[in-house]
């Protein structure tokens, strides 16, 4: 409790010592002003196309773990579920949600024949590691390379991890940003529901 | 300008008549206030904003996409200022009709491992260096061609010299299909790339120097592996390219960059080697820092997530000479065993050290020799253990050991200026527990032990979250070894954030350490601040 008293003491002195002259106070304004308007404008837009519709899978290239080049539209489940997942190997949720997916992926092929493709976004200091990263944890997921981030900028992901879910038709139908422990939870929800081949509440 | 292609694309494929149009957007604003004791001045924008909004549109091998994006009324603090302004910098419309794909426009693209051509995007550092211009690639039985031309971009504007080059791969795998059936896969690979920048006489003290117009680079790579085993090399040379950062020498440049790997179930290890000579390429010559750079010299050292490892002393390329090693195992002690309990154990080791070249200087404008297996000066050096331990579907525990050492005259990432020769130890505590399905709690504990520079750190964090929408945290670093009494000071931050399945907001308020932030390839400073920061991702 120490430190964040005296963060309070030290705004007010802030204050204090911030001059209200005409000047200073318009000049406040407008670039107050021009923050806010481009701020709506953003979650404007943003929520204005946040209509969820499907999207199918983009086509560009990405790269197996022996470097041969693949299209993403290709990606397939034989009409059984399939998730992809964005992941890096310096981001911890990635892999705590990878690791933790891996304790019950056998059940969940099991139950539901769903398959996972892992899109590493690595650029080239790691990206020779993610072989030897994948292995030595005995993941069984397809594992690509995306280190140009094609497919990254063409799936609309900002920061890993981020989860997609495809239906047996290649439609993307549920995503997710972030991983919290739970998170598998609501995510293999869905991918029964899609395997099951009932509506799924995009988000 | 796309949405005129949105209608004339109109009547084709029946599941989705329109095509999609997607997009994703992204707001980051901080308020800052005054704070004295940690050098945070007064600024004369006190609310900043860095934001930007992403559309794709498709429809069938059509492609389009624009960006816009905002830095006002001015950029973040520790982002560089020429950012300030708004606008589309970023467009481009593509085709693609089987293995051909034609894009005008806006594009990032890599050649190899990116030595000698590199165009990417790192929004949190505010770094975006991608191509304006004509890419056209081709793929077929195994053979990839890329071509490109254009400018890279600069802030607001584009750069005053145009790169322009080709990149051929060729996969024996898919040539020959009969070797899909052996363990043995190679990929050869080569570019060419030049640059050209107007050029003038420069005068140098009371020489007058010729500069090169046009710097002609080009790099030849393969990619091979047999069963377990597997290589990664590449070689680059870059011809006489005088310029602000070499100071004017005609020494061409090279760069050398391998990895060998070997990997098995529950066990993979990996060796990497590189040396980098006079490498630095930039589409404008008289400029620094991470502005116009064409290529990407990649670091060697492991890229650490915890924050007093990641961000104290991090480790940032030379690319104008350095030679480094890497090492790293990965391995699973198994599960059921007696050591590795019910889920194993996690253990990952990782050594890495730079040094610089072994150089003589020469008197001419040559500039200097260097041994090809010489080594100079040792910059940094970092070894570390990490091991991850799940004890029960509620416990788990990482612990992290690091002991490193960093040169602060070569990469000055602390600016105390005492001592510059740091060596400190660093121990990680990262301990989770999942009270049930949805609620967690995390508890980080870090110390940072030193004699040099600041002195020794800790760090305490605890984050609660409740699966899928909320988490809260507090952090405090506290700065305890400070050589000044009166610097020992706590930073301490709130934070508290909400997902919505594709839309995430956070709110945090403290204190900012100054510091450095990597990713990927590239650092920044940041400054100091004290205020609130709120920020926004999402998809749709």
């Amino acid at each position: 409790m120490i430190c964040c008293e005296s963060t309070t003491a030290l705004n007010l002195k802030s204050i204090h010592r911030v001059n209200f002259s005409f000047f200073t106070f318009d000049k406040i304004l407008n670039s107050m002003k021009q923050f806010f308007v481009a701020f709506f404008m953003i979650a404007l837009s943003s929520l204005t196309f946040s209509q969820n519709s499907k999207f199918k899978l983009p086509g560009v290239d990405v790269k197996n773990l022996d470097g041969k080049i693949i299209n993403t539209k290709t990606f397939n489940n034989n009409g059984k579920p399939m998730i992809v997942n964005f992941w890096a190997t310096w981001c911890k949720p990635c892999v705590l949600e990878l690791s933790t997916i891996a304790d019950d992926y056998e059940d969940w092929v099991k139950e539901t024949g769903v398959k996972i493709v892992a899109i590493s976004i690595d650029d080239i200091r790691n990206a020779p590691k993610v072989a030897p990263f994948v292995k030595s944890r005995g993941w069984l997921y397809d594992v690509y390379l995306d280190s140009n981030e094609d497919f990254k900028r063409a799936m609309n992901v900002n920061n890993p991890p981020h989860t997609f879910v495809i239906d047996g038709n290649g439609d993307v139908v549920w995503q997710h940003i972030a991983y919290q422990p739970g998170d598998e939870k609501a995510l293999y929800n869905v991918v029964k529901k899609v395997a099951a081949g009932l509506p799924v509440d995009a988000h | 300008m796309f949405f005129g292609f949105t209608s004339s694309f109109a009547q084709e494929a029946p599941e989705n008549k329109w095509g999609n149009l997607t997009g994703n957007a992204g707001i980051d604003a901080q308020y800052y206030n005054r704070d004295d004791k940690i050098n945070a001045p007064l600024v004369p924008d006190k609310f900043r904003m860095n934001s930007f909004l992403f559309l794709t549109y498709q429809k069938g091998g059509f492609s389009a996409a624009a960006r816009y994006e905002a830095y006002l009324p001015k950029p973040l603090l520790g982002i560089d200022q020429n950012w300030t302004g708004q606008g589309i910098m970023f467009r481009y419309a593509a085709y693609r009709y089987k293995g051909l794909e034609v894009t005008a426009g806006s594009f990032y693209e890599q050649f190899g491992n990116g030595l000698i051509l590199r165009s990417y995007e790192a929004r949190a550092l505010g770094f975006d260096n991608f191509i304006d211009g004509v890419r056209v690639k081709f793929g077929a039985g195994g053979f990839y061609v890329k071509g490109i031309f254009g400018k890279k971009r600069n802030f607001f504007g584009l750069s005053p010299g145009v790169v322009r080059g080709a990149d051929l791969e060729i996969n024996f795998s898919e040539v020959f299909p009969r070797l899909q059936k052996t363990k043995f896969n190679l990929i050869i690979g080569g570019s060419f790339l030049s640059k050209y920048q107007e050029g003038s006489e420069k005068i140098i003290g009371n020489e007058i120097l010729q500069i090169p117009e046009n710097v002609g680079s080009g790099a030849g790579r393969i990619q091979m592996s047999i069963g377990k085993f597997s290589m990664n090399t590449e070689l680059a040379y870059k011809a006489n390219d005088p310029s602000a950062m070499n100071k004017y020498i005609y020494k061409p440049g090279t760069a050398f960059l391998t990895t060998f790997n070997f990997s098995t179930t529950n066990f993979g290890a990996s060796l990497g080697l590189k040396r980098i000579d006079n490498f630095d390429f930039r589409t404008d010559r008289e400029e620094n820092g991470n502005k116009q750079l064409v290529n990407f010299i990649p670091m060697l050292n492991r890229q650490h997530t915890y924050t007093l490892a990641a961000t104290i002393y991090p480790y940032a390329v030379q690319n104008m000479g350095e030679n480094g090693i890497q090492s790293e195992i990965n391995f699973t002690v198994p599960r059921g065993s007696k050591l590795g309990g019910k889920y194993g154990i996690d253990v990952s080791i990782n050594f890495s050290a730079v040094w610089g070249l072994d150089t003589s200087g020469t008197v001419d404008r040559y500039g200097y020799k260097s041994k090809i297996l010489g080594v100079g000066n040792m910059f940094y050096r970092d070894f570390n253990v990490e091991l991850s331990k799940k004890f029960s579907k509620k416990f788990k525990l990482n612990l992290m050991y690091m002991n490193l050492y960093e040169d602060l005259n070569v990469i000055p990432v602390s600016t105390l200026g005492k001592d510059p020769f740091v060596n400190a130890n660093i121990g990680v505590i990262d301990f989770s527990w999942r009270i049930n399905t949805d609620h967690a709690l995390r508890f980080e504990f870090q110390t940072l032990y030193t004699k040099q520079d600041q002195g020794s750190w800790f760090m305490n964090l605890i984050e609660y979250t409740v699966a899928p929408n909320w988490f809260v945290s507090v952090m405090n670093q506290f700065n305890f070894g400070h050589p000044v009494v009166e610097k020992r000071l706590h930073y301490p931050m709130v934070a508290a954030g909400y997902n919505m399945g594709n839309h995430r907001f956070q709110i945090s308020y403290g204190r900012q350490r100054a510091g450095v932030l990597c990713i990927g390839g590239v650092c920044r400073a940041v400054p100091a601040a004290n205020g609130l920061m709120f920020s926004y991702v999402g998809s749709f």
